[in-house]
């Protein structure tokens, strides 16, 4: 596990067990300040975590602190301070916006609703329409104007521009960004698609089959971790020092922590090494040796 | 919590449209049957309108299930307790309701001739029999609409409730019809009093018997 101190949240060897998988023991801690990403493919478990975070799902085991107090059944006023944004909503269809606000308004001791408002202007939204009128793009962004209308400090987000445009996934990332900049805020982002991350992620935690493969801080990937394309010639000599690696039509790819010593094995033959991207890191690291 | 059972509210009131005409279809219904015993005109009213009611409400288990909004509602400050004490209490908000649409047409049954008094309907019997009814029926339905949701179990409720509202009235014939020497020292040797104790009491039980298993039930549920 990797140790920070003062977590605005902190996993402790957390366990789900479902008919067909099996997820964890898992540890991790959110900073506070920080926007931090579960990479992982689709049924990796990173929609389990969030939703155990949530309240959606129970856990089998372990245990999680949030700003340091157990995150308890019986007291939920920890959750006026967490902010959740889904991969699909679950508004009340039959209710308006007004409605929703007002309902809202009496469970959220903190419930701000000129912010509120502002985002349904931003998001061009109408307020007195049923929400089964609305388009998935309007409820995508009443989802996030909920989840950020209550002064949460933490935000649970799960795939939620997958399937949306690339204006909407510009969009939703900036207002995402901007909550993760104020102070004392902290983001933590389920997603299977490394685009959707750009340059927002202090963290990526990439997970495959239940299992955390590595947590990375997002400015030392560049820094700690090389793509290498190397000639057939080389593999046997190379292949010790790759993490992942794979075939090619001209060789073979792979990524490394151990650049110096690839140049020093390859000598004068020719090796292409380029800082690796957080997608060759996922794409090595879950499927490993293809 | 109330914010919550507002929002089932805000559906119910766009049913309501529809729970009038059954009212005045259900009057016609009581004037082509004849009734002309207190008792049973009472018993059917209460029960119609209470039933009637609940059914309402239990609708709004089935708008939630639409857009599976307990995936919403777990991720509000709100205990499981509250979440589901929420749906207990529209129950209980609709069948008061469900009981002062009965006042209204308990003295419109008596305009009619139906009856001849109208003490009965405001009375502390029609009061008894609602609580009753009202426990029972919530009681039965609720934990079963946590466990399987409305969708799958709509026609075992509706059953349910078209068997309540004919042998309700039933009983209430039969018990009419008893000779008074038989009511002499109360129904079956058990005075008024005690039998409004008792109704109480099975009620008050069947309730919180119910609100604990739906708690189990949804504490227990995968969303």
């Amino acid at each position: 596990m990797d140790t920070i101190t003062n977590p605005i949240i902190r996993v402790t060897q957390l366990t789900k067990a479902y008919p067909e998988f099996s997820l964890g023991p898992i540890s991790f801690d959110l900073p506070s300040n920080s926007f931090m990403a579960l990479l992982g493919p689709n049924g990796s478990g990173k929609t389990s975590i969030i939703k155990i975070l949530a309240r959606v799902r129970q856990r089998d085991s372990g245990g999680i602190a949030i700003f340091g107090k157990d995150y308890d059944l019986k007291h939920p006023q920890i959750k006026q301070e967490i902010g959740v944004f889904l991969d699909e909503h679950h508004f009340p269809d039959e209710l308006m916006i007004h409605e929703l606000r007002w309902i809202l308004s009496g469970i959220y001791k903190n419930w701000q609703p000129d912010l509120f408002l502002s985002y349904m202007y931003k998001f061009v939204l109408p307020v007195y329409r049923k929400l089964n009128t609305f388009t998935p793009d309007m409820k995508l962004k009443l989802g996030l104007a909920v989840a950020l209308s209550h002064q949460s400090r933490i935000l649970l987000v799960d795939e939620p521009t997958d399937g949306y445009s690339p204006g909407i996934r510009d969009e939703i990332m900036t207002e995402l960004q901007e909550f993760a900049q104020k102070e004392g805020n902290s983001v933590l982002f389920a997603t299977h698609n490394p685009a959707n991350l750009g340059k927002l992620t202090d963290r990526v935690a990439i997970i495959n089959d239940g299992q955390f493969l590595i947590t990375v801080e997002t400015k030392q990937i560049q820094e700690d971790y090389v793509l290498v394309k190397f000639s057939p010639t080389l593999f046997d000599k190379l292949k010790p020092l790759m993490i992942g690696y794979a075939k090619t039509k001209h060789g073979f790819e792979g990524i490394t922590q151990q650049p110096e010593e690839v140049k020093r094995i390859a000598a004068s033959n020719t090796v292409v090494m380029t800082p690796a991207t957080l997608s060759d890191l996922m794409r090595f690291f879950v499927k490993g040796v293809q | 919590m109330f914010r919550l059972v507002i929002k089932d509210f805000y559906f119910l009131q766009k049913k309501m449209l529809f729970i009038i005409p059954f009212y005045i279809i259900m009057l016609m219904f009581l004037k082509f049957l004849k009734m002309t015993s207190v008792a049973e005109t009472t018993a059917c009213l209460v029960v119609t309108c209470i039933i009637g009611i609940l059914l309402i409400a239990q609708n709004s288990f089935g708008f939630d299930e639409k857009v599976h909004f307990e995936a919403f509602v777990c991720t509000l400050p709100l205990t499981q307790n509250q979440i589901v004490a929420s749906k207990y209490l529209v129950c209980l908000a609709a069948s008061v309701f469900g009981l002062l649409c009965m006042f209204v047409l308990g003295y419109l049954a008596v305009l009619t001739s139906f009856s001849g008094t109208t003490a009965i309907v405001v009375s502390p019997t029609t009061f008894f029999i609602w609580a009753f009814m009202t426990s029972i029926f919530s009681a039965v339905i609720l934990p079963i609409l946590f466990k399987k949701g409305y969708m799958k179990t709509r026609m075992q409720i509706i059953i349910f409730a078209i068997v309540i509202v004919f042998v309700a009235p039933m009983l209430a014939n039969q018990y009419n019809t008893l000779p008074a020497e038989a009511l002499a020292n109360g129904f079956l040797g058990i005075s008024t009093t005690l039998w409004w104790v008792i109704l109480l009491a099975v009620a008050a039980i069947a309730a919180f018997v119910s609100f604990r298993k739906s708690l189990q039930i949804f504490q227990q549920k995968e969303l």
